[in-house]
């Protein structure tokens, strides 16, 4: 690096550090090195695999870390705020427990801690940013080198932004640990720019003691094989949608019991975010205990066919009553996009 | 530059762009070309024939190493040896496996129990319109009229007074224009989804939908 | 049969997941001196290079499923390489800038950006006359329009014939001899003193 430049870095990055508010990421320019200092490219190819959440499941680790997520579906945005702890022993096992509100922005927060709890499976496989389908990743969105570095839980990370290439704008700012490849922070944003969610590691320990962790045991999940006969597979012909959001791809099909009900779960992704259309078994069994004509009445018999939608933080739900069937659908979509996956699995 | 100038300069190009020319573009020789008529391209024929030397003479370089470790670097070093934590770690209260199970299996009941004095106010069903329209068809006496109307006017209030509470006009069913084969409702409470659809919801947004 | 020389590679990368070793690594091998002689000349400094060759590997990496043969597998990777490297010149005054996403990110206000200057590569101050004629040859270079400057260098640093050059910037043979015609007046104009001097130097 020349000296000129070199100064102007220093430069900025005291201003940085300086402007960052507690507990920020410290922003440091790389010093070294005058070809690392060049700013925003495209990633390497090889940071992809480093990102998949297969890479992230088998980093084995112990770390404490907030979670932020932002609703901006009403007048003002609403922001909710918690710690939780992640243990994994890199083989498969992990524990996710909520540990304590922030802020008091959580209605309520023992409840909401249960469910987060029951939750670890479907939080440990879809929520935090992760490279899941290396393909269809390649496909619709762009991993960029942004040239900078930040200091997170003590950890020298890489910064990189993950944004859609193809549909929805939508794009993931990763702090990357430069040694174990952890994403120790991650920042969501919407194409207005706007922050959907936030989880940053306060504290990590490669090497924990695993010893007296309760590790969370997943539900079993029936797979059901996407190149044969679904219909045969199940013993009945399925809704499968015709019009699917734009870079998105169906990569499997299980059956789910919920209670006394069985679900077919139908899991879509563009490589990094989830989108789940999901059916009960037929016959649609009237619901024991539901509120006969209220609105949280939607597998009541003999409604007509009607869907509520609604957006929930990021994303956006769909569940009603279609064809006989009850049907959900969840995914980081466009009203219309969720509603025309629905209609297409009509026709 | 005439006409003629032009063409001739582009042949000339050509010619040392065709196949036999051999490696990097040679030199024209002399005489070749249209210089011997035109001293004008005889003097550009010269100038660019030392000019495509100098181009093609430009140094070959290597990519650096820094390329391959940029596209192929180094895999990760393993982690750095760290103390190691003692976890204070509780197992999971015996409730907890008791009011899961409640919430997934009777959520509306279940959270009727806990949250009795906290229930939200929802509006009316907006279907309750279209029962009672269908009532005053099927019934069409004058008492049943009256008590409808007064029905239909107190769910009209009660919508309104909700929509108004929660200023959120989406709340409100799709209207005829919308092009699905079912009707479209836009609530304004997450209460309508079943516990496994708010699951999936809540992992994928994140946030836990803030209710009225 | 497939005809292109790196078909072979191309076929194996495309049977298999993405993976950065094998046939991609055979490719990278093949390719890396071409790709990043044809981004420095293109960016005329080294570390605009590096960034433009690093992008062409990646974009290639991303798109490799997608590439059928429709033109030559070389043409296909020259046409990344300048489009790279032509993006990366536009981007050249602000490249050192974190994104403003990642400063507002940081809560950092877009009015404490700087911009940063942007540098050359680091020249030896006892550089022999044949260095200063390349370094004037490539400012040269660098001052030719984006399509102008392509050509040139597809023409005269890769040695690339018209119908090459054709199909790695997909236009036809009557644009790319009309470019290389007018680059050929640019430069004349450029660097004809020069190379009087140096020639009768």
């Amino acid at each position: 690096m020349t000296r000129p430049l070199r100064l102007v870095a220093v430069l900025l990055g005291s201003l940085l550090a300086g402007a960052c508010g507690e507990g920020s990421a410290t922003v440091e320019f790389r010093s070294e090195n005058a070809v690392a200092t060049s700013g925003p490219g495209l990633a390497a190819p090889s940071v992809v695999p480093r990102v998949t959440q297969h890479a992230q499941l088998a980093i084995r680790h112990y770390g404490r870390r907030v979670v932020e997520s932002c609703d901006w579906s009403g007048d003002t945005p609403h922001t909710t705020r918690f710690r939780e702890d992640i243990t994994s022993d890199g083989e498969g096992r992990y524990a996710i427990e909520p540990i304590e509100e922030i802020e008091g922005a959580i209605p309520d927060w023992p409840l909401f801690r249960l469910m987060q709890l029951a939750r670890q499976g479907m939080v440990h496989r879809y929520r935090d940013a992760a490279v899941r389908d290396t393909m269809l990743f390649a496909a619709n969105w762009q991993l960029t080198d942004l040239g900078l570095q930040s200091m997170i839980a003590g950890r020298r990370c890489d910064l990189y932004a993950m944004s859609r290439t193809v549909g929805t704008a939508r794009s993931y700012t990763l702090s990357i640990d430069q040694e174990t490849g952890l994403i120790l922070r991650y920042a969501e944003k919407d194409s207005l720019g706007r922050l959907l969610s936030r989880v940053e590691y306060e504290s990590v320990d490669y090497d924990p003691d695993l010893g007296g962790v309760v590790w969370y045991e997943e539900d079993e999940r029936e797979q059901l094989d996407l190149q044969g006969d679904l219909a045969a597979q199940l013993g009945f012909v399925p809704l499968l949608p015709d019009l699917v959001p734009l870079g998105y791809a169906l990569r499997q099909a299980q059956q789910v019991e919920v209670g006394d009900e069985r679900w077919l779960n139908l899991v879509y992704s563009d490589g990094v975010d989830t989108l789940f259309f999901v059916q009960s078994f037929p016959p649609l069994a009237p619901r024991q205990g539901a509120g006969a004509g209220g609105p949280g009445d939607l597998h009541a018999a003999g409604a007509s066919d009607r869907v509520a939608i609604l957006p929930i933080g990021s994303a956006r739900a769909a569940q009603g009553r279609v064809s006989g069937r009850g049907i959900i659908a969840v995914g980081k979509v466009a009203e219309a996009e969720l509603l025309d996956l629905i209609e297409s699995a009509l026709n | 530059m005439p006409h003629d100038c032009r063409e001739s300069r582009r042949r000339w190009l050509e010619r040392l762009a065709a196949p036999g020319a051999g490696g990097f573009p040679a030199p024209p020789a002399p005489g070749e070309g249209v210089g011997d008529t035109c001293p004008a391209c005889a003097a550009w024929e010269r100038r660019n024939g030392r000019l495509v030397r100098a181009l093609a003479s430009l140094s070959r370089l290597s990519a650096p190493p820094a390329l391959a470790e940029r596209v192929f670097p180094a895999a990760p070093a393993p982690a750095a040896i760290r103390a190691i934590r003692a976890l204070d770690r509780l197992s999971a209260p015996a409730v907890l496996d008791r009011l899961v199970t409640e919430e997934l299996a009777a959520p509306a009941a279940a959270r009727s129990e806990r949250f009795v004095g906290n229930l939200p106010r929802l509006a009316a069903p907006f279907r309750l319109e279209g029962r009672v329209r269908g009532r005053l068809v099927a019934a069409g006496r004058p008492l049943r009229w009256a008590a409808a109307i007064a029905l239909l006017a107190a769910a009209g209030v009660l919508a309104w007074a909700g929509l108004a509470r929660r200023g959120t006009p989406d709340a409100r069913p799709g209207s005829a224009f919308e092009r699905y084969s079912f009707v479209v409702e836009r609530p304004a409470s997450a209460d309508v989804l079943d516990p496994f659809a708010r699951a999936l919801a809540e992992t994928l947004g994140g946030s836990p939908r803030r209710e009225g | 049969m497939n005809s292109d020389p790196d078909a072979e590679l191309v076929l194996g990368c495309q049977r298999k997941d993405p993976c950065l070793e094998g046939e991609f690594r055979a490719l990278y091998e093949r390719f890396k001196d071409r790709v990043y002689n044809v981004c420095y000349r293109i960016t005329g400094n080294a570390t605009d290079a590096l960034d433009a060759s690093q992008e062409t590997f990646g974009i290639v990496f991303r798109r490799i499923g997608e590439f059928r043969f429709q033109s030559r597998f070389s043409s296909w990777v020259y046409r990344i390489a300048v489009n790279a490297s032509i993006d990366l010149r536009r981007r050249a005054r602000t490249r050192r800038l974190a994104s403003l996403e990642v400063f507002q990110e940081l809560g950092i206000r877009e009015g404490t950006r700087h911009d940063l200057p942007d540098e050359g590569v680091d020249m030896p101050s006892e550089a022999a006359s044949r260095r200063e004629l390349e370094e004037e040859i490539q400012r040269a270079i660098c001052r030719l329009s984006d399509k102008l400057r392509a050509i040139i260098v597809l023409r005269y640093i890769q040695n690339l014939s018209y119908e090459e050059i054709a199909e790695t910037l997909q236009v036809s043979l009557g644009t790319v001899k009309s470019r290389l015609s007018r680059a050929h007046e640019a430069l004349d104009r450029e660097l004809a003193p020069l190379l009087d001097r140096h020639y009768l130097g």
